[in-house]
């Protein structure tokens, strides 16, 4: 077990910059996530780490080492590959072994290790078997089984689940969340899957175009997400933005957008009046036909179409300005096209990022700051979200 | 946090120190062989040397002036631009042909295509001496058969007449090179995607409009590649003129590589012999340029840098 | 092809396939014809197009008539040694240059695709003249010297494809596995691309065998002769006997061609590499 550090850590090919400048810790024994679409750079970040990439600037270290010049072996890590690169010509047993011989253990040593780690997945049955023999799945606990069979300090792995299907997918990812509390390890992930990182990760590490867009425990990046990335990324359906313009006004601010008007009842920054960009998921977009009290109104929508999911259900509504958002709707209701319905949310739900630079601003934290005028009944809607964030998707 | 130097001249001649034991066989098998021989073709030119390999007088450009001056080692470059163009152009056609019927499905497919492995896996020399049999104007198979389907009744002497047996050795080269070619094609109409053929045909195409609109424009590449391999393959073909008239009679059925064979073992002309080869070297460099611009696309670009 | 055709087409098709493959195929009927002669049977005429009666004992014959034993146990050791030398050579370059990026790599992979071009005939005469001083004419080793320098090219590069072809992440788990360059080579590479070198390096076999040029260049003592060589001096020596002269190129042809129908699907893959998909 270690901890690891990178220090302004940047890889460059040639003229386009797959990572720049990421400075990041990893607690000893933490589950971490790199999350991000394809391209963002996690994985060159991961191969970094593991060495099978060299980087073109910055430190890295392992424990207290800098390894940043370490050839991967030394580094203590192992790693599982997306495609599992198990080595197609050797049975389960020979690529679990193999690493290890070639470490020079002593045979006996080696059997030890190979039986628990093959007890350990269960895996005894197939220890004879080459890899075209196995199912993905098996597969799979073979990749895992070869880097936990070496007993690293930290333990690296790129998307290890994309390659089975959906319901084996759960399954595993189960199981290695247990796996990993019995390991107590340190452990690196890489994931464009934000179902995987949301239940997986201890804190996960949202990437794009190469740059660290946020850190934090998955219910940070959720209900504080740093800007318009991270907030968009995140949570299906996706969060829906609407353009507009924030001013001062007599209860408070005023966000007016085409066709959409609500005052929040909260003291104005010194920045107003300034164009923003309204983030509202759907699941805090209430859609019904009559107003609520006491939540903030966007006004009317027409139904565009209505998406069942089970146990929850999604309008999609033409708002004032003509754009389409997504809000939540009663689970199986029976809501025709064309069918007018009041918009509701409230205030804590609601994020303001500035429209020229994506980045976050902090209106809500005036309420904090200023909480006077606040109403107590947003409070407590702001704990049940919370509390159930992360069951959502 | 410390920044990494760039790669230095100390890390690349690691990264030379890494791989040298992995080329050195390669290298110093070729270069030994393959460079030496080249360049030392290119000094011999330069100077008059004899059998033994003893140069006696350096004599410049001396054995290329007399060589172009030489009316049979002009002629014999005509004849083996003749010989190339005719042998390769006839077999690329006929090969295309063969290619297109046996890509269809019909019984003895399998059959037809393992038989034209024969003629490709025989050597020249033993298919040569076989032809060399066939064209016995006595014995030979080739007078019988034209006599008897009624063609001619002739008692045609092959490799006596210049007229006869340089037409007679285009049609073995021909014979020889159409079965790589077929079967080269052949691998290049089963690279073409069948949704094309599909969607043609939807669109209309109908047979000899599928062919000229989505088969031959579908396997350009390949047959870039098999009209290559062919040119340089038929342009230093030695065996089957050596074995049928070795140039013969009087020359008048030498190519440039014949022709170099003999100014170097039959008239012992070393330092000429190797001007013939550096003659012909530069052409064949024209066409492995050509070549090198066809077939290393997509394999030479550079990929990441990788320390380990 | 979807294209339906009609029964006419169809029919003029196939009779033109049959009748190139006739022509094409036809040599080889005389081949058989001939070794099967008696020898009275070589100067009839006309000539009878299959032999009166057909005499098996050619094929037993001939090996007193023409040195084969020795052209053949030559030629397995030109070819042999041809093949060996081109995977000690070939194999380490191929991998250093499907695997490693060095200083120059680009240069190395231009040299070995052009000089896939040089011709033997080029190199002939400054390379008898060196083999003159290295005193290796009338030597095994000077046949398999230049036969194996003039195919390690083609075999480099078929071979690059085969390596580079291998996925990455397999290589790099076994960096992680502590394995070197070389460690890496023999337990992985060469182990996974066994159909590709088993083919590349049986095409060098067929192609020293059936070598001609250097050989009849190098080699004057008939002990040292390959088939080839060999064969090619009966047709001079003798008025030609030509029944004992195909027996015996039939039993030359045979190994060759047995190991072509196992290569050769592979092998026109590697031909045409780059240009198919």
């Amino acid at each position: 077990m270690a901890s690891v550090a990178l220090g302004g850590v940047s890889k460059r090919f040639g003229d386009t910059v797959a990572v720049e400048r990421v400075d990041l810790e990893v607690a000893d024994g933490e589950f971490l996530v790199l999350l991000g679409p394809s391209g963002c750079g996690k994985t060159t970040l991961l191969r970094m780490i593991a060495g099978l990439e060299v980087a073109s600037d910055g430190a890295i270290l392992i424990g207290d080492r800098d390894v940043t010049r370490v050839h991967p072996a030394d580094r203590d890590v192992a790693m599982v590959f997306q495609s599992y690169a198990l080595y197609p010509h050797m049975t389960v047993h020979k690529n679990l072994a193999y690493g290890l011989r070639r470490r020079g253990m002593p045979k006996r040593e080696i059997e030890e290790r190979v039986a628990e780690t093959a007890r350990l997945l269960e895996l005894e049955p197939l220890l004879a078997r080459l890899p075209a023999q196995l199912s993905g799945g098996q597969r799979q606990r073979v990749a895992l089984g070869r880097a936990i069979v070496r007993d690293p300090a930290v333990f690296l792995l790129d998307e290890p689940l994309s390659n089975l299907d959906a319901k084996l997918r759960v399954q595993t990812r189960n199981e290695l969340i247990r796996l990993r509390r019995r390991l107590a390890v340190t452990m690196i992930y890489v994931t464009h899957d934000q179902v995987e990182a949301m239940t997986m990760g201890d804190r996960i590490v949202v990437m794009n175009g190469g740059r660290v867009q946020q850190v934090g425990t998955p219910l940070e990046l959720f209900d504080r997400p740093n800007n318009r990335f991270v907030a968009t990324f995140l949570g299906t359906p996706q969060m829906n933005e609407i353009e507009g313009r924030l001013s001062r006004a007599s209860r408070g601010v005023e966000f007016v957008a085409e066709g959409i008007q609500f005052e929040l009842p909260i003291s104005a920054g010194s920045e107003h009046p300034r164009d923003v960009l309204l983030g509202i998921r759907p699941h805090h977009l209430w859609a019904a036909p009559d107003a609520v009290p006491g939540r903030v109104s966007l006004g009317r929508g027409i139904v565009e179409f209505v998406e069942h999911l089970g146990n929850e259900s999604f309008a999609y509504l033409t708002i004032g300005g003509g754009q389409t958002i997504a809000a939540e709707v009663e689970a199986g209701s029976t809501l025709s096209v064309g069918a007018v319905l009041e918009l509701t949310t409230v205030p804590e739900r609601l994020h303001f990022f500035d429209l020229a630079t994506g980045g976050r601003l902090d209106v809500l934290q005036d309420v904090g700051s200023d909480n006077e005028r606040t109403p107590v009944g947003a409070r407590e809607i702001h704990g049940e979200g919370a509390g159930s964030d992360g069951d959502d998707d | 946090m410390s920044s990494l130097p760039t790669p230095t001249t100390s890390r690349r001649l690691a990264e030379l120190r890494g791989v040298a034991p992995f080329l050195a066989p390669a290298v110093v098998l070729v270069g030994m062989f393959m460079f030496y021989p080249i360049g030392m073709s290119v000094w011999m030119a330069l100077n008059k040397v004899d059998q033994f390999g003893h140069f006696s007088k350096f004599v410049g450009v001396g054995n290329f002036t007399s060589l172009f001056s030489d009316g049979d080692f002009r002629s014999s470059i005509y004849r083996t631009i003749i010989w190339t163009a005719a042998v390769v152009v006839v077999t690329t056609l006929i090969s295309l042909f063969l290619a297109v019927v046996l890509i269809r499905r019909f019984r003895f497919r399998a059959v037809a295509r393992s038989l034209l492995l024969l003629p490709w896996a025989t050597s020249l020399v033993i298919s040569t001496l076989l032809w060399q049999w066939i064209a016995n104007p006595d014995f030979g198979a080739l007078n019988h058969l034209l006599s008897s389907i009624g063609i001619s009744h002739d008692r045609i002497d092959w490799l006596a007449e210049p007229s006869h047996s340089f037409p007679l050795m285009i049609g073995i080269a021909i014979w020889a090179s159409i079965p790589p070619t077929t079967l080269m094609l052949v691998a290049g109409l089963q690279g073409i995607d069948a949704s094309l053929y599909e969607a043609g045909a939807l669109d209309g195409a109908k047979g000899w409009h599928t062919f000229i609109d989505i088969t031959v424009p579908q396997l350009r590449p390949v047959l870039a590649v098999t009209i290559l391999l062919n040119v340089i393959f038929v342009f230093n073909s030695f065996p089957i003129i050596w074995v049928l008239t070795q140039g013969g009679p009087a020359g008048q059925t030498d190519t440039l590589v014949t022709y170099l064979y003999k100014q170097g073992f039959q008239l012992y002309q070393m330092g000429s012999a190797a001007a013939v080869a550096i003659v012909i070297f530069a052409i064949l460099l024209v066409f492995s340029i050509v070549h090198t611009r066809l077939s290393w696309r997509g394999v030479l670009q550079e990929k990441d840098e990788r320390l380990w | 092809m979807v294209a339906q055709t009609s029964l006419v087409s169809r029919v003029a098709l196939y009779t033109l396939l049959v009748v190139v493959l006739g022509v094409m195929l036809f040599p080889f009927f005389e081949l058989a014809a001939t070794a099967l002669r008696p020898t009275a049977d070589l100067f009839a005429f006309p000539p009878p197009w299959l032999p009166t009666r057909p005499r098996f004992h050619n094929f037993i014959d001939v090996w007193r008539i023409i040195p084969l034993r020795s052209y053949f146990v030559n030629t397995v050791e030109i070819a042999g040694g041809t093949m060996l030398l081109n995977a000690v050579a070939a194999i380490p370059a191929a991998y250093a240059l499907a695997r490693f990026r060095f200083p120059g790599r680009q240069a190395v992979l231009y040299v070995v695709i052009a000089t896939q071009m040089f011709a033997p005939v080029v190199l002939l005469i400054a390379s008898f003249r060196l083999m003159s001083q290295l005193g290796l004419l009338n030597s095994l080793w000077g046949l398999i010297l230049m036969d194996a320098a003039t195919t390690v090219p083609f075999t480099v590069w078929m071979l690059t494809g085969y390596f580079a072809a291998l996925p990455r992440e397999i290589e790099e788990a076994a960096i992680l596995d502590r394995v070197g360059r070389w460690r890496r080579l023999f337990d992985l590479f060469i182990p996974l691309s066994m159909p590709g070198i088993v083919t590349a390096l049986v095409f060098t076999f067929i192609l020293a065998w059936n070598e001609f040029l250097f050989a009849v260049t190098f080699v004057t003592d008939d002990s040292k002769r390959p088939l080839t060589a060999g064969l090619y001096t009966f047709v001079g020596r003798f008025s030609t006997q030509w029944n004992y002269l195909m027996a015996g190129s039939a039993m030359a042809s045979i190994p060759v061609l047995l190991l072509f129908l196992v290569i050769q699907r592979r092998l026109i893959a590697g031909l045409t590499a780059g240009a198919v998909k």
